[in-house]
């Protein structure tokens, strides 16, 4: 115990170094705030030392900048100052989950010939509690619910729906839709003669018209801090898991079973394996386990346990640890390039990316 | 060595910007547990999809 009060972040505000710079991220509130690498030093290797401590070890050199670094931890409530730091343990990131897949991907198009209720069945029995409804082509109000009818059993939590725009999925039908199936909480309706996107119903259900076409998997894999998932699971899964594929299961639009379906490799199709079957392959699970710590560039990134990652567009596709080619931040400059998409219009894109 | 000790001003700390974070999910997350969270403070567990 020190007579002097320390410096101790909350337990859910957790500091990440980068090249250029770092983050807290405050898992809690679901925010980041970027500091400089100096004071991510200061709360990892001078953690527990008294601010008169901390000044000395640099020569009074940068009094001023630490006062501010504290006043500004202090104002964004990242912290506290306290006595017996020893009384408030850094939090258990450990991740475990009970469900041996948490999230899969279907991927319908014009010419799919799925067996829904078998699959939604199998994914069931697996625990899946996320789904990701992918419809690339025109979609009628009639397949979207033949899809939603085949989940309107079990375990899952979570539908996230994205479809082409057909004149029949007007905003009223697809509340109706939303109310009907209570497990939607997303519907992102691609290919639309106009962007709008509607308030959320009182579940918190967005329907979002997009004029891009988001016609095949080659849509998915973008990095953005729009979909940086600043939270307690996905931060403690990214330390040791792979953000993306980890306990995923996709089936592509020809039924194949993937690890997600812009990946080549097949583990069988679903109209006569099952997803057991697929699983228990030795492979299937053999990207779960890359790291951003692993992967080259974003090792170094300060948003790695954020991130949502991409393993099937790389920037060497020959290297399964190279980065992510739809990313466009450099973690080295601090900067993001913006996208040629993006230059010519205003606002980010989603497009068909899952988690 | 002695490292240096930048600004917390600087602009290279300044908090992403709304356009930069803008995405088509807006206010609400991916599941259905954070949504509950984020945006009803009441939620019915007697509706959660299971006890329709």
């Amino acid at each position: 115990m020190t007579s002097e009060p320390v410096f101790a972040l909350f337990a859910c505000c957790v500091p990440v170094k980068g090249a250029r710079r770092s983050v807290v991220c405050d898992l809690q509130r679901q925010s980041l705030h970027f500091i400089p690498n100096g004071l991510y030093e200061i709360l990892t290797e001078h953690s527990g030392k008294t601010a008169a401590e901390i000044k000395e070890i640099y020569d009074h050199e940068f009094d001023a900048e630490i006062d501010e670094y504290f006043e500004f931890l202090l104002r964004h409530e990242l912290g506290f100052w306290c006595d017996d730091p020893a009384l408030f343990p850094m939090i258990d990131l450990t991740w475990e989950a009970p469900e041996r897949i948490t999230n899969a991907i279907l991927d319908v198009d014009e010419r799919s010939d799925h067996d829904f209720a078998k699959i939604l069945g199998e994914l069931d029995d697996l625990g899946c509690k996320a789904l990701e409804v992918r419809c690339f082509h025109r979609s009628s109000l009639a397949e979207l619910r033949t899809i939603l009818e085949a989940a309107r059993r079990g375990r899952l939590r979570s539908i996230d729906l994205l479809a082409g725009y057909a004149p029949e999925l007007t905003p009223e039908a697809l509340a109706a839709l939303a109310a009907d199936h209570q497990r939607l909480s997303s519907i992102v309706i691609h290919s639309a003669p106009e962007s709008r996107q509607l308030p959320p119903d009182r579940r918190g259900v967005a329907v979002t018209y997009r004029t891009e076409a988001v016609d095949s998997p080659r849509c998915c894999g973008k990095i953005h801090p729009g979909y940086f998932a600043i939270d307690l699971e996905t931060f403690a899964e990214g330390q040791k898991h792979n953000t993306c594929l980890n306990r995923k299961l996709s089936i592509d639009a020809r039924g194949e079973i993937k690890n997600c379906p812009s990946l080549a490799k097949s583990f069988g199709n679903a109209r006569h394996d099952s997803l057991h079957s697929a699983l228990a392959q030795r492979d299937f699970a053999a990207l779960w386990s890359i790291n951003k710590d692993q992967i080259a560039v974003c090792k170094d990134c300060e948003f790695r346990y954020v991130c949502t990652d991409c393993r099937a567009y790389l920037v060497d596709p020959g290297d399964l640890y190279s980065k992510p080619s739809k990313c466009t931040y450099d973690p080295y400059t601090a900067e993001w390039r913006q996208p040629a998409e993006e230059r010519t219009s205003a606002g980010a894109q989603r497009e068909g990316g899952s988690r | 060595m002695k490292k240096r000790m930048e600004r917390i001003g600087d602009p290279l700390f300044k908090p992403l910007t709304t356009a930069q974070q803008k995405r088509v999910h807006g206010s609400v997350t991916q599941t259905a547990v954070t949504i509950f969270e984020t945006n009803n403070p009441a939620p019915d567990y007697q509706r959660d999809g299971d006890n329709e």
